[in-house]
Parts: C-alpha cells; structure tokens; sequence
C-alpha cells in the first residue's frame, strides 16, 4: 500500500467513525500503535508509562475526531498529540521530582500493563542487550531538540515533510537536525561501528 | 537553461544521510553509488550510516497485545457524537410516524376497523394521543392569552407601564444581540481550529 492511498485510508476511516461506526477507531489504533508507543518510549523511557499516555493520546485524538482536516495527514495530528502530552508528562515528572514529600513511582503508578520480563540468553543475546542499552543511551543522552527529531524518524517513522509539519520547522532545519544528531550518535557509538 | 553546478563530495555526503531515511530519488541514488564507487571516505560513511539505522531499529519494542482493544473498550464519549445528526433524524422520524399512525388511525378507523377487529384498541389510544395534544395546545394559547391580556392591562393603566414594557423588550432584544454575536464568534474559532487541527503548537 503507498503512502498516498494509506492517507486517503487514514480520512475514509475517519469518516466512517464520524458516520457512527466507533469500532472502527480500532483500525487507526491498530496502524499507528506501534509508531506511537515506540515515539513515547523514546522520550519517556518507561514502557507502560509510554503505554498509558499512547492511550490517552488517541483518547484525545478520538475525542476531537470531528475537528481533524482530511487535507492534512492524520499521522502528524496523531505525532503532534502525542508530542505536546509528552512534554506534558516530562514536566510533571519534573515537578515531582522537586517535590519533597513525592511517592515513587512503584506507589502512585495505577497503569494496568504488565509485560514479561526478558529472559536472559546466552552471550550473543547479551552483547546484543549491552548494544541496545548503549544504543538507548546515546539516544538519551542527545540534546532535546535533536533526539526528538531523531525519535519521530526513526521510532515515529515520519519523513522529513511530516517532522517539518509536526515541528513546525523548514524542511532544511529538520534535515540539517538530523544530519547533527546522528553524527552525534555516531561518535556516541563509536565503539559499536568498528564492528 | 543554466547548467547543473557539478556536485561536490560534502554533497555526497549529504545524499548518504538522505538515503537512510528513503528521501532519495532515483537519479540521486544512481549518482551517490557512482561517486561512492571511487571514494573511500563516502563508503565507508555510508557503511558507518546503514550500520547505525539498523541498530537504532534494534531496540524497537512492541506495543502490548491487547493495545488496540483496550483502547476501543475504553474510548470516552466525544463531543461529537452528540451532535450527529442521525440522533435527531431518528428522533424526528419516529416522531412523524407515530404522528402519522395516530391520524390515520383516529380519521379512518371506521374504515379499517371492520376490517380489522384490533384497530379499535389502537383507535382508542391514538385518539387519546390526539385529546392530549389537544389539550396541551390549548392550554399553551389559554396562556398566550392570559398574557396578551396582562400586558394590555399594564399598558391602559399608565404611561409608565408603557415606557416599562419598552425598556423591557429592548432588553430583550440586546439580549438576542448578543447571543448571535457570540454565536458567530464561536463558529469563527471552530473554522479557524478547522484549519490548524493539530492541538497545541510548542
């Protein structure tokens, strides 16, 4: 399927949810969970944190449904949601964290997903884990306004065009963006791409 | 027509970042693998780049199985589903069916009740239907009445009450003034939202 008639997909099924047919909202949660749960993750680090706000996120998208414009792509509406909730959620964070009297995370934490919990395997698999968590790492350790970029490339799986329209930016501050975090990434992982 | 400024190596360089992300065309792509073929430097960044776009897809994880269900059994009522037309169309169609029903039945009951024996119940309720509509019709002009004759009172006794009434229906009428005013206010911010639907800007 392109992208193109994926679009024009994203809007008939928009409209069909506005016709009546709620169940249908399932079909865009189904094609842009994946996408959106990674985004999250990479921003917040916690995966049933990213879990619960992707949910509130298409919550709210669902909620102001009838106010999307089908001339533009419903994946940077559904991105930029999901950025600013982000943000939202990061500030909070931060807030508790100053807070004296806060309760950890394990106390206050109602999120209902329960993931298994990776077994451990034989030495490739762990070099593979230590890749992974320099990897997450490096992506971590890049400054906000590049490891968002770099985020919603890779993890949001957007294009350049759709980053720009998200972030409000010109097409060439995104890509020169890019160019910079991963020659950052690159010097971060040094180690790994002499392999 | 001016002439295409041969590409530099930084050029080069750049195509290799655009072609991880699949932003490059044919032609680019065609050009890229014929300078990497004679440069060392552009291959192995290239080699460098496509080593660490698949290792950042490496720590992708999945969403929880059950994502997408959870989310359609707990969607929160919207705004808009309130607002959707078929609500009022079924509404109104139920409405001028019963309201057809009960005429026919009441004026040609005679008619169809020969015919059919149990028309007759449904006569005798379609026609207390009519009686109650009846009477709250006529209690609703019994009251315009009152009314009409309240404020002809108020206006006959004093110029005063003339002068009232005056002051009172220009209230009203700001009052109206208003409520459109604010109303296409409203419809202003909704097409203005329509436009750039995508929440809050940073």
């Amino acid at each position: 399927m392109t992208q193109e008639s994926q679009q024009t997909s994203d809007a008939e099924v928009v409209a069909a949810v506005l016709r009546g047919d709620k169940e249908l909202f399932g079909e865009i949660v189904k094609r842009y969970q994946g996408r959106l749960v990674n985004f999250l993750y990479r921003l917040l680090y916690d995966q049933a944190e990213a879990h619960d706000l992707a949910q509130e996120v298409f919550f709210k998208t669902f909620q102001a449904l009838d106010r999307y414009d089908p001339q533009y792509k419903f994946s940077t509406w559904l991105f930029r949601v999901g950025q600013n909730a982000a943000i939202d959620r990061l500030r909070k964070r931060r807030l508790k964290l100053v807070s004296l009297d806060r309760p950890s995370r394990d106390q206050d934490s109602d999120s209902a997903w329960e993931f298994p919990t990776p077994e451990r395997g034989p030495y490739g698999e762990l070099r593979n884990r230590e890749r992974g968590d320099a990897i997450s790492e490096a992506i971590r350790s890049l400054p906000w306004e590049y490891r968002e970029l770099i985020v919603m490339r890779h993890y949001g799986e957007l294009s350049y065009a759709e980053i720009a329209e998200v972030k409000k930016l010109p097409l060439g501050t995104v890509k020169n963006k890019l160019f910079r975090a991963r020659q950052i990434l690159k010097e971060s992982l040094a180690d790994f791409m002499a392999d | 027509m001016p002439k295409r400024q041969p590409k530099r190596h930084a050029d080069y360089l750049e195509l290799v970042y655009l072609e991880i992300d699949g932003e490059l065309s044919q032609r680019e792509t065609r050009e890229l693998n014929e300078h990497a073929s004679s440069c060392l430097e552009c291959r192995a960044i290239r080699r460098k780049m496509l080593f660490l776009n698949s290792v950042l897809d490496e720590i992708k994880i999945e969403a929880h199985p059950d994502f997408s269900r959870r989310v359609v059994e707990n969607l929160p009522p919207a705004a808009w589903e309130m607002r959707r037309p078929s609500s009022w169309r079924v509404a109104a169609i139920a409405f001028l069916g019963l309201f057809g029903a009960a005429y026919a039945l009441t004026f040609q009951s005679e008619s169809l009740g020969e015919a059919l024996p149990w028309i007759g119940t449904l006569a005798a309720m379609a026609e207390l239907f009519r009686s109650a509509a009846l009477a709250g019709a006529g209690l609703l002009a019994a009251s315009w009445s009152g009314v009409g004759l309240a404020l002809g009172e108020i206006l006959s006794r004093s110029t005063m009450g003339i002068v009232a009434f005056g002051v009172f229906v220009l209230g009203i009428d700001c009052l109206f003034l208003r409520y459109l005013w604010r109303l296409s206010r409203r419809e202003a911010l909704a097409t203005s939202r329509q436009s750039h639907p995508r929440g809050r800007s940073k």
